[in-house]
């Protein structure tokens, strides 16, 4: 859908420079597949092959692969070897970012600093190596699409468990381990250039920590909560990989940042999902800038970044846990979102809070379960737990947090485990829709608690009751739903955020 | 001999007519109208599988005043007096056909080689106008018409065969590229040259011959790797450079290897593409005889021979590689070469065939460089 946006923007811009346009796409549910769209159209599968038939029979001015996403990008090296004219970037920095060894190599040359990976061929390779960095590492096969079996391990008997789920791991089929670094915020950027030179760019930050995809992510711009120093690390590092890879149109990189110390940890040479949000809140059209620059036409008059907007956008996910019997509706490296839904706000509270209703959240009326997890985030959630008491919600909790939130002075009901047989138990109140909202922070250890969280998490999305799994979401939520029991919504037509 | 009297037109792409007498085939054609300022070379002109499927109008007014020769062949099999074995152009037009060709060599009238050839011309036409109107509109397809523009669109409803044949359907690489790799050998010493024949021009293979080196002649598709060779040449030829995909594929690999390379024409677009850069399309070309190139850093102006619809993009040169000549009229690339290796080409065209020979060294240091590659692998 973000693709399609793409790609039915840059052939607009192409066919108002007075070029024709040829669109190839094998899925039907698109806009870009509409017949009146382009002026050639074929469905046909993005292979080699395929393209280059289409190519040597249309003979184009060129191709452009960066606005469908990575399936397009992956063929720009081959497509360069097969002698077809690749427009935008050139073929061969494209491979420098796509390739995870260049790619490293590069940023080292440039002294900019990635976490810690190594690609490796066996598990015993691959246990040592994240003895050596430190539990947890991310696992990754070295070809990624959405994400597609990544994984979190947390110590080395899942890492194995992993490893033997991911493929046969051969020395053509590599997999890449990376020291995941745990309570860091993600950041992006997407940015346009020019021959190396940054056009435009938009900074978003993520509501989650690392670690949860970021089509699922709940995303923020302009980021409101980063350092000015982090701001400014990010645009020079963004602007020395543009002039090294020579970068024409769109493209996005993605950092970890930690008390101020940025690491990279992606770079794509095209546009990503979040092109179509960011343009729409900036009011700058990317793609259309993209594509200018790739077509070699002059280019629109436009601010130089999307940081000093007088409102802020908030993107949610939508997910569709409800049709998935069975899945267990939490977030991580790997994408689960269906949707997503875009909102303008005066401030952060209000454009999260209208976010949050537009993907189907209600406005909790009284009683809120509450399972915050291990302590440290039991800790990180006390004063949201105070503001929801202050606004006068019934709290109910299971054994640990009820413990925790009591001697902290707060009062609650404690309810049994749904493993346990006991009443008043969670899943006999989540059966009988007693609860309004229910926050759960999966913990990741302890098989039975786990059990009990799938359970909790399970009957929430089945009952349909507002569910929140992830700590840093749930706080936001509090925030913004104490300002919206004092302020209301800021109403106003998309038109008035000029 | 000579001319008939029956009266022919031009319909351009844009409706607009000129109306002459036809000479040559007297029967229909079409193609990409293109003109040339040459004043001489009538047979190496019609010849050059460059301008294949277009018709061709020369500005200068009186044409085929000195005939046409036999057509004859070397020891090589080679044509003489001409740069390939038949007419290439869909169409002439001319302001004037010469009625009384007189010439040593001479064995027949401009028209009845035409004929014999099967390729049609009009004479009668006022060329200035009509080249003023493809400067200022950019060449455009158009058609030759027997008899009045009416009849002939009475003619081409009535029979949808006739209709626009869409160019872009043509291969025209395809249709003057050699079938089979051929050897030319002259010299078991001598370097050889792997060359790729996107339509070459026999003066081509004359002078490297003549600077007695071997040459593999070998189909525009062909895959270099695992042929042995000293140099690699990317010939002159029509159409788009974009449309040769396989040429610019094998060139991009063999720009990982350290043979010389140099392009002529067609050749230096597709080295330009294999090298990263992009080419586009002229408004109206340049075809001429006095195409005056800049020598980049020296200033020095050659006078060069050219026939050419495309460019490449200046702003797209890659680093690493550099412009060599730029066209001193409008400022285009005529050139290109790497500043690591000796790779190399030029829009314009050294052998001349029409025109003057004043940049034919260019095509005789390549040999040389090849001979010295040659030695270098020998002693290896």
């Amino acid at each position: 859908m973000e693709f399609d946006w793409c790609c039915v923007n840059a052939i607009q811009t192409a066919r108002n420079l007075g070029r024709r346009t040829i669109m190839i796409n094998c899925n039907p549910e698109t806009v870009s597949t509409d017949y009146d769209v382009c002026d050639r159209l074929y469905f046909e599968e993005l292979s080699l092959e395929r393209v280059l038939d289409i190519y040597e029979f249309e003979r184009p001015e060129g191709i452009i692969l960066s606005m469908g996403g990575q399936i397009p990008n992956n063929l720009a090296m081959k497509l360069y070897d097969s002698g077809a004219v690749v427009l935008g970037t050139s073929s061969s920095n494209i491979d420098r970012a796509e390739d995870r060894n260049k790619f490293s190599a590069l940023l080292d040359q440039l002294g900019v600093d990635q976490p810690e990976w190594k690609d490796l061929t066996t598990a015993d390779e691959a246990a040592e190596f994240a003895r050596s960095v430190g539990y947890p590492v991310l696992v990754r096969p070295s070809y990624v699409l959405s994400g597609a079996a990544m994984n979190v391990a947390w110590d080395e008997i899942r890492l194995r468990k992993f490893l033997s789920l991911a493929t046969e791991l051969s020395p053509e089929h590599p997999v890449v381990v990376s020291k995941f670094i745990e309570n860091s915020k993600e950041i992006e950027i997407d940015a346009v250039a020019s021959r190396g030179r940054i056009l435009f760019h938009a900074i978003t930050e993520h509501i989650e920590n690392a670690g949860v995809h970021s089509g699922d992510a709940t995303v923020v711009l302009p980021a409101q909560r980063l350092y000015i120093e982090t701001i400014r690390q990010i645009r020079r590092i963004t602007e020395k990989i543009a002039a090294e890879l020579e970068i024409t149109g769109p493209f996005n990189i993605q950092f970890i940042a930690q008390r101020n110390k940025i690491k990279v940890i992606e770079c794509n040479l095209r546009a990503s999902r979040s092109f179509p949000f960011c343009s729409k809140v900036s009011r700058v059209n990317m793609i259309d800038l993209a594509t200018r620059a790739i077509l070699n036409a002059e280019l629109p008059k436009t601010s130089s970044s999307a940081l000093d907007l007088p409102w802020v956008g908030v993107k949610a996910a939508q997910f569709s846990f409800s049709r998935l019997h069975g899945a267990d509706p939490i977030l991580g490296v790997e994408m689960a979102s269906t949707g997503e839904v875009g909102c303008i706000g005066t401030d952060l509270d209000d454009a999260f809070m209208k976010a949050m209703l537009s993907v189907g959240y209600q406005i909790p009326k009284k009683n809120v379960l509450l399972s915050t997890g291990p302590l440290q985030d039991k800790i990180e959630f006390l004063d949201s737990a105070k503001k929801l008491a202050a606004m006068g919600y019934e709290l109910f909790a299971s054994g640990g947090t009820a413990r925790f939130l009591s001697s902290n002075g707060l009062a609650c009901t404690r309810l049994a485990w749904p493993l346990e047989k006991s009443e008043p138990n969670i899943a006999t109140m989540l059966k009988a829709r007693q609860f309004d909202l229910v926050i759960n922070i999966p913990k990741n250890n302890e098989e039975k608690e786990l059990k009990n969280d799938y359970l909790i998490r399970r009957a929430a999305v089945d009952f349909n009751i507002p569910l929140f799994t992830n700590i840093k979401v749930a706080k936001q939520f509090i925030d913004a739903l104490e300002s919206h029991k004092a302020k209301g919504f800021e109403i106003k037509s998309w038109e008035e955020y000029r | 001999m000579g001319s008939t009297k029956r009266a022919a037109a031009l319909i351009l792409e844009d409706g607009s007519e000129f109306r002459g007498q036809a000479f040559g085939a007297l029967h229909p054609s079409s193609g990409e109208v293109v003109f040339s300022t040459g004043m001489v070379g009538y047979p190496q002109s019609l010849t050059d599988p460059s301008y294949r499927g277009q018709i061709l109008v020369l500005t200068y007014p009186l044409v085929g005043n000195y005939g046409v020769p036999a057509l004859k062949f070397d020891r090589y099999g080679i044509p003489l007096d001409f740069e390939s074995e038949k007419i290439q152009v869909s169409g002439l037009v001319i302001s004037e056909l010469s009625q009384e060709p007189s010439h040593f060599s001479a064995k027949r009238s401009l028209s009845a080689w035409m004929e014999e050839e099967g390729i049609p011309g009009i004479t009668g036409i006022d060329t200035r106008a009509l080249t003023q109107a493809l400067r200022e509109r950019g060449v455009m397809k158009g058609r030759i018409v027997m008899d009045s523009p009416t009849a002939a669109r009475r003619r081409a409803e009535e029979d949808d065969s006739s209709a626009d044949p869409d160019t872009n359907e043509a291969h025209p690489v395809a249709e003057v590229s050699c079938a089979a790799p051929k050897l030319y050998k002259t010299n078991p010493d001598g370097p050889t040259i792997a060359l790729i024949d996107c339509g070459v021009k026999a003066n081509i293979l004359r002078i490297m011959l003549d600077k007695k080196a071997n040459i593999l002649r070998l189909p525009w598709d062909s895959d270099l790797r695992g042929i042995e060779c000293d140099g690699i040449f990317i010939s002159n030829g029509p159409g788009d450079p974009k449309a040769c995909t396989k040429t610019i594929a094998s060139v991009r690999r063999a720009l990982q290897g350290d043979a010389p390379i140099f392009g002529i024409c067609l050749g230096n677009q597709i080295l330009a593409l294999a090298a990263g850069a992009d080419t586009y399309k002229l408004p109206y070309g340049h075809r001429g005889q006095n195409q005056p190139a800049l020598e980049v850093g020296s200033k020095r102006c050659f006078m060069t021979s050219q026939n050419h619809g495309y460019a490449v993009r200046e702003e797209s040169i890659p680093h690493g590689w550099s412009p060599w000549f730029v066209n001193a009229n409008d400022g285009t690339i005529e050139g290109l070469c790497s500043q690591r290796k000796a790779f190399s080409a030029v829009q314009f065209h050294p052998e001349g065939c029409p025109g003057p020979r004043d940049t034919q060294f260019l095509l005789e240091a390549f040999i040389a460089q090849a001979a010295e590659h040659a030695s270098h692998r020998r002693k290896a």
